[in-house]
């Protein structure tokens, strides 16, 4: 051993001093060699790809159908045969990271051509000035009249008169009910058709204490008592199921409430948050009371939208809200990424949402097609988005994702027209309001978002009884934060 | 004089500069820098309009820092306090519960039993689960309907009559804290288990000549010669908590929404601000607040600790 450790020692490396210095100078060039490789490893940006001459026209979409890059390429694919000398490349953003990636690309310069923009960002992402003004090309496509007004309200900020995003489609919610059990009850569409025949007929269901069995079967009265006890599977289907958490939707769900109520989210000159008001707290007064009256369970309340409407399908509930794409979803096998072999899938239809004391809304979402200003082929840039925004277009991408088209003329096809489901949404495009397109919106969404689903913890009952003062406190608290935004916004817009 | 001997050391000392060099400009690169943009935005008003002029953004003073501790109609003031509270709470619910597990774990795994490489090595898997898959995993647990945690207090042990809400209200609390305490543990454990591996047997041997009882020996042999592994952990667990974000993010939408009242943490609350309400002049005048809270809280670890090694 003290062999060996001497032999360890008596290395040349520290023990004669010129060799160490060659080592050491070695030891030096590689770690030089190292910062070098280093510092030209550092990613540059990407060069675009002009393998074959052509001009290429970047897109970012979002997961908008089951297949969301594959759908897209199909739709353009007539498209592509036409213009041999544009070359598409799409790229599928995640929803979740979408709004941070866009904000980024419309700061920094390094953006797409083209971008899929939710309709409630329009406002925030154009007040960035990151946008082409489209006014000198809406023309081609028909122009205002051509789409849906709610949506065409989204395509550039209230009031500046320039458009900066093109409707592609729309997302309407309707009531999606059980048809098998509204039979059994003697209940119709009708019943849902104002505020108080909608509480009347959860009120029924709730009553009736329907049940199902694991097959889907519905009994009701003596026959449900029996099935409950032989069947340790059946359950007691609930009258309706609302998402009240980590969910976008959660907004988008009470706001036809307080449209209905004639209330609104905020005044007529933006300057100040207004969903505090008599009107509005009517609105929302009601469907929270849908909770409080035991009408919708608690459970649900911490369930998100993909969750709730996984429940309706498989047989949790009599009814539920939610967008078009539901009536694709629950058609498509589960194999492939739908719901057709649910229990609700063969059996259900869809309503409007019910009539209030100031008439009828349904909530308008959806996505619109903006170009971005960095974009080096505007030109060609809006000759894919016209494509995309034409009348078979948008038929096309409608019939791949679920949603509906946001062109007026697209509803006259067969697709919309036969089909009974898809029909109803045709009808509750009459009513769809959307959000005001302001540069603040975009942080007022979270805000809501974030304000209503505490809300909703209240009503669950987590915090003790829950009375009307306590909803007008958390009504007030949110209003309070969304005008310190709106304060901050005017200030800015000042400057 | 100075000079030249200061030169000379450095060309003694070249070879471990270079070594150094490459962990010196990552620093740089990804922390101090950063620190230091962060620093100068806090006195800007960076927001959505301003964002594309970035460092060039109106100088503010101190009215980001105002607005953060003491304007009550602030949105990032709205929630601080409500976000201090959880942070505190989740802190050191998280720390408490991850050094008391570890240490009664790593005791346990001290002794000799057949198949303890097994049990050691089965521990650790909480610790090799992405934060991802914690965050959905006990979202499932904790579920109301179908969650274990339910079922168990209900149908199994049938201390409850009716189902708790965990993932609203206060009890939004215990649901971040015990994930971040499963997940962690085994870390503490480990470490913890390599300390006790280096107490010499003669002084449990001594003192059991000398009459004392297993707690004794625990308080007056194991704690002090483990007090470098367990005073670092615990600074690093101080640390980690209070910057705790994923878990949050995870178990509650991916950003939209965020829980309620009880589950928002300081840093949920300035992502929150910066990122979806668009003020990052703000968020970052809160993120250095907390970090000149948390250069506090290390300083009084530091004097605690550090010198009595």
């Amino acid at each position: 051993m003290i062999a060996m450790r001497t032999k360890i020692v008596a290395l040349p490396i520290f023990k004669k001093e010129e060799n160490f210095m060659k080592k050491s100078n070695i030891i030096k060039i590689f770690l030089f060699c190292f910062f070098v490789i280093f510092l030209l490893g550092c990613p540059k940006k990407k060069e675009e790809k002009v393998s074959t001459g052509k001009k290429v026209i970047n897109i970012w979409i979002m997961p908008n159908s089951p297949k969301p890059i594959v759908d897209l390429e199909d739709v353009l694919s007539d498209f592509k045969k036409n213009n041999p000398d544009i070359e598409i490349v799409i790229t599928g953003i995640d929803w979740g990271a979408a709004w941070s990636k866009i904000t980024v690309a419309a700061t920094s310069g390094v953006a797409p051509d083209i971008c899929q923009l939710g309709t409630t960002w329009v406002g925030t992402i154009a007040s960035m000035g990151a946008l082409l003004p489209l006014n000198d090309y809406i023309h081609e496509i028909g122009g205002a009249d051509a789409f849906l007004p709610a949506a065409w309200n989204t395509s550039g900020i209230e009031g500046s008169g320039i458009v900066v995003a093109i409707p592609w489609f729309v997302d309407v919610r309707g009531i999606y009910f059980r048809k098998d059990i509204f039979e059994k009850l003697g209940l119709t569409k009708k019943d849902l058709d104002t505020w108080e025949s909608f509480e009347a007929t959860l009120k029924k269901i709730k009553e009736a204490k329907v049940v199902s069995d694991k097959n889907g079967n519905i009994y009701v009265g003596k026959e449900a008592e029996e099935i409950l006890k032989k069947d340790p599977t059946a359950k007691i289907i609930e009258p309706l199921g609302i998402p009240g958490k980590n969910d976008w939707n959660v907004i988008h769900n009470f706001v036809p409430w307080i449209w209905s109520a004639g209330g609104d989210l905020l005044s007529k000159d933006r300057k100040t948050a207004i969903f505090n008001s008599k009107e509005a707290m009517k609105g929302i007064l009601f469907y929270t009371g849908l909770v409080r009256k035991g009408l919708v369970s608690t459970k649900t309340l911490e369930l998100n939208t993909a969750q709730v409407s996984t429940n309706f399908v498989n047989g949790e509930y009599a009814m539920y809200f939610d967008t078009s794409h539901m009536v694709k979803y629950m058609s498509i096998p589960q194999s492939e990424g739908g719901f057709a072999e649910g229990v609700a899938s063969k059996n259900y239809d869809i309503a409007l949402f019910p009539k209030g004391p100031a008439g009828r809304y349904h909530f308008f979402g959806g996505s619109n097609l903006a170009i971005f200003k960095y974009t080096k082929y505007p030109k060609e840039a809006w000759k894919v988005l016209a494509y995309l925004c034409s009348k078979e277009a948008q038929i096309k991408y409608s019939q791949k994702t679920g949603f509906m088209p946001a062109r007026k003329d697209a509803f006259n096809d067969p697709y919309f027209e036969k089909d009974p489901k898809r029909k109803i949404f045709k009808e509750a495009t009459k009513y769809g309001r959307s959000y005001p397109c302001i540069p603040s919106w975009g942080p007022i969404e979270p805000i809501l978002t974030r304000r209503l689903g505490i809300l909703w913890d209240y009503v669950a009952g987590v915090y003790g009884s829950c009375t009307d003062e306590t909803i007008k406190q958390q009504i007030d608290m949110a209003v309070q934060e969304v005008n310190s935004v709106l304060k901050t916004t005017s200030e800015n817009e000042k400057k | 004089m100075k000079i030249k001997s200061t030169i000379q050391e450095i060309r003694e000392k070249s070879y471990a500069y270079m070594f150094i060099l490459p962990m010196v400009m990552g620093m740089l690169i990804i922390h101090f820098i950063p620190m230091l943009i962060g620093i100068i935005m806090s006195f800007l008003d960076l927001n959505q309009y301003t964002l594309s002029k970035y460092l060039s953004a109106p100088f503010v003073g101190f009215r980001n820092y105002f607005d953060v501790l003491f304007n009550p109609k602030s949105t990032i003031r709205i929630g601080l306090l409500q976000a201090v509270r959880n942070t505190i709470i989740y802190t050191i619910g998280v720390t408490g519960g991850t050094l008391t597990i570890g240490m009664i774990v790593a005791l346990m795994l001290n002794k000799n039993f057949i198949g303890r490489r097994l049990v050691r090595t089965l521990f650790l898997f909480p610790w090799i689960v992405p934060t991802y898959v914690t965050g959905l995993l006990w979202a499932f647990i904790w579920n109301h309907e179908i969650g274990v945690v339910n079922y168990i207090l209900t149908k199994v042990l049938n201390i409850v009559e009716k189902p708790p809400f965990w993932l609203m209200g206060p009890n939004t609390l215990w649901a971040i804290i015990v994930p971040t305490v499963w997940r962690y543990w085994p870390f503490a454990m480990l470490m913890l288990l390599a300390g006790l591996q280096t107490i010499p047997d003669e002084l449990y041997e001594s003192a059991s000549i000398d009459g004392a009882n297993e707690w004794q020996k625990f308080w007056h042999i194991t704690i002090p010669s483990l007090k470098p592994v367990w005073s670092t952990l615990l600074l690093v667990n101080l640390i980690t908590n209070v910057y705790s974000f994923n878990i949050v993010i995870m178990m509650f939408g991916h950003g939209a929404g965020f829980p309620g009242e009880w589950g928002d943490l300081l840093m949920t609350n300035i992502f929150r601000n910066s990122f979806q309400l668009w003020q990052y002049s703000k968020g970052a005048a809160a993120s250095i607040v907390l970090m000149i809270c948390m250069i506090g809280i290390v300083a009084i670890w530091y004097k605690l600790f550090r010198e009595k090694w």
